[in-house]
């Protein structure tokens, strides 16, 4: 007898499945657990189920252990940092703080306090532009009058920043004035250090100021003709970074004789704590880098449009010459030199934002808006403009106010 | 209310074993089935579904305990709003489900390679033409092409080619639309074709029926 065929693949298939299935129904009734199997699992279900012991999971109990070690390590550690930055909330955190923004302390002088308990003091008519306020990340300009700073205990990689002028400055200790004052002539910018150490860094050298000195610096406008930029003219710029603070400083209060001796206490410390960065030797700037890269015969040649975008980018940024961020974009475009071509530099910077995360500078993402512009992406260029004015809000007012970009 | 009250009021002492079993609503009062008595009728059915999904795993009793304890433990909440079949499949299919996942997870932990359960599903080797695929071999690699296929598409197909069930039940137990298992199902029968057809399973089912008649 001849029995009819399947044709279709689809019935070749339903052919296939009946005998998958029979299979499949012969091996699960060959693998059954056997009666006394299954009532011994019913038991030790209704036995978990009513709580009188966890199920049969082997894993359970060390990892029960487990949790518990690290729990009680968890505990130790967090012990130990409490007792770093001193045992339980101090009463600075636990005063309500001041964030990021534009203070101005009109004719009455003004105290704020930030995260992590770093006080600002605005003498009268004195403007503070705050762009960070996090325990970790200070960073403020002064653009006007002068401001006292008195700076909380920190890790040493918090990073504590004050900006003014075209220079800028370390600090070591924790209190001490930033002034501007305009004498006519040109504004000139002193710091003075009330304990502890900051370190100045001004004409390719720096100078450690100690406490109960003052650094005087040179009128600014001779940095701003060294520019040669108008806009950064308008603005006064210089850095004051805190690196390596000392966790034990004396409190605001102390006698003033026993103030000095700490502070010195504190500087010696401090010089051990960042020695490289006390001796730093003097950065070149990128342009004249790139150009002696330029100048080596074994550069490829397709590097030679990226270094014009790249010298026309650093004239363009109202805030270039302001180290270390030129160091970073230094970085940056060097990094971009195999590239070729200005996506090379957007990539170059993009990388150093994103290793640098909040604490990346402002002409890095000033200089990224300019590539995305020379790329004719506006929205984007927007949206790098306005990060980096979020970064420097003093140095670029107004993405609309930006000169055209040059055409290559 | 308990099995035995409903039995009593509705005056069958005949009906008390099946009401335990298949719960019924009557004049809206729900009869709970007991947990032994649901494991004892469905056990088959609940090894079936748990080895339809978690294939031949080791820690296949593991899997049918936890199934046995969330049943214990939801029973008393079943409310009858569905067939107790399809409430169970659900629930063990769900259980079945959590353990395939809770082993994915743990699968990067693990520095010690694939388990062995792992070395069931890794793909057939294509056959030999000569050869005849029966039973077991036919089923081995079958479930090799099975392997390869997603979760979501691999369970619907497990529970309609291996445990007869209807798309509306499988959505039901899946909790998807009707329509979206359909989907799944048609998907899974696709590639698994394909992957048949590539491997010349298809035509040597046709030619050994050619051989037989």
């Amino acid at each position: 007898m001849k029995t009819s065929q399947p044709k279709t693949k689809e019935e070749r298939y339903d052919a296939l499945m009946g005998e998958v299935r029979e299979a499949h129904r012969e091996r699960v009734a060959s693998e059954e657990p056997s009666d006394a199997r299954w009532t011994a699992l019913a038991a030790a279900a209704r036995e978990a189920a009513a709580g009188k012991r966890a199920p049969t999971r082997a894993w359970i109990r060390p990892a029960l252990a487990f949790c518990a070690v690290a729990l009680a390590v968890g505990v130790v550690l967090a012990y130990d940092a409490g007792l770093e930055r001193g045992a339980g909330p101090s009463v600075a955190e636990a005063l309500p703080t001041n964030g990021p923004g534009l203070w101005h302390s009109g004719e009455a002088p003004l105290t704020l306090t930030f995260a992590g308990g770093h006080t600002a003091q605005l003498a009268a008519d004195t403007i503070l532009d705050v762009a960070d306020a996090t325990p970790s990340l200070f960073d403020a300009r002064v653009t006007r009058g002068a401001v006292t700073f008195e700076v909380s205990p920190r890790r040493p990689d918090d990073i504590f920043r004050v900006r003014f002028g075209a220079e800028y400055l370390e600090v070591r200790g924790t209190k001490f004035t930033v002034s501007l004052n305009d004498n006519g002539e040109g504004a000139a910018a002193s710091v003075s250090v009330e304990h502890g150490v900051v370190e100045v860094f001004a004409g390719g050298g720096s100078e450690l100021i100690r406490a109960s000195q003052a650094w005087p610096s040179p009128p600014v406008g001779a940095a701003i003709e060294r520019l040669g930029n108008d806009e950064a003219a308008a603005s006064l710029e210089v850095e004051v970074v805190a690196v390596g603070d000392i966790q034990d400083a004396e409190p605001q209060d102390e006698p003033a004789d026993g103030e000095k001796a700490s502070a010195e206490a504190e500087a010696a410390a401090a010089e051990k704590l960042v020695p490289e960065q006390a001796v730093a030797p003097p950065k070149t700037t990128p342009s004249a880098k790139l150009r002696a890269v330029e100048a080596n015969p074994t550069v490829k040649s397709k590097s030679r449009l990226t270094t014009e975008i790249v010298e026309i980018a650093p004239q363009q940024s109202p805030i270039v010459g302001v180290e270390p961020l030129s160091a970073t974009v230094e970085h940056a475009l060097l990094l971009s030199m195999k590239s070729g071509d200005c996506a090379g530099v957007e990539r170059a910077l993009a990388g150093v934002i994103r290793a640098q995360g909040a604490a990346a500078p402002g002409e890095a993402w000033w200089m990224r808006a300019w590539c995305a512009r020379s790329r004719g992406d506006g929205p984007t260029s927007v949206r790098y403009f306005e990060k980096a004015r979020g970064k420097a809000r003093w140095a670029i007012p107004d993405a609309a106010t930006l000169p055209p970009v040059p055409q290559l | 209310m308990d099995a035995m009250a409903v039995a009593g009021w509705r005056g069958d002492s005949t009906r008390v074993q099946r009401m335990t079993v298949e719960t019924e609503a009557v004049h809206g009062v729900v009869a709970t089935p007991t947990f032994d008595a649901v494991y004892r009728e469905h056990r088959g059915r609940i090894f079936a579904v748990v080895r339809s999904v978690v294939g031949a795993d080791p820690d296949i009793d593991d899997v049918l305990q936890l199934v046995l304890i969330e049943l214990h433990r939801s029973l008393p909440r079943f409310e009858g709003r569905s067939k107790l079949t399809t409430w169970l499949h659900r629930l063990t299919v769900n259980v079945a489900l959590q353990h395939l996942r809770k082993k994915k997870r743990g699968r990067w932990l693990s520095f010690f390679g694939s388990s062995a359960a792992d070395d069931t599903l890794e793909p057939a080797a294509p056959v030999n033409e000569t050869g005849r695929l029966e039973g077991r071999e036919l089923l081995r690699h079958v479930e090799g092409a099975v392997a390869a296929l997603s979760e979501k598409k691999r369970v619907v197909w497990q529970l309609y080619e291996l445990e007869g069930f209807e798309p509306a039940e499988i959505g039901e137990m899946l909790g998807i639309p009707l329509n979206t298992a359909r989907s799944r199902l048609l998907a899974a029968r696709r590639d698994l074709t394909d992957w048949l057809e590539a491997r010349g399973l298809l035509e040597l089912r046709a030619s050994q029926g050619e051989d037989e008649a």
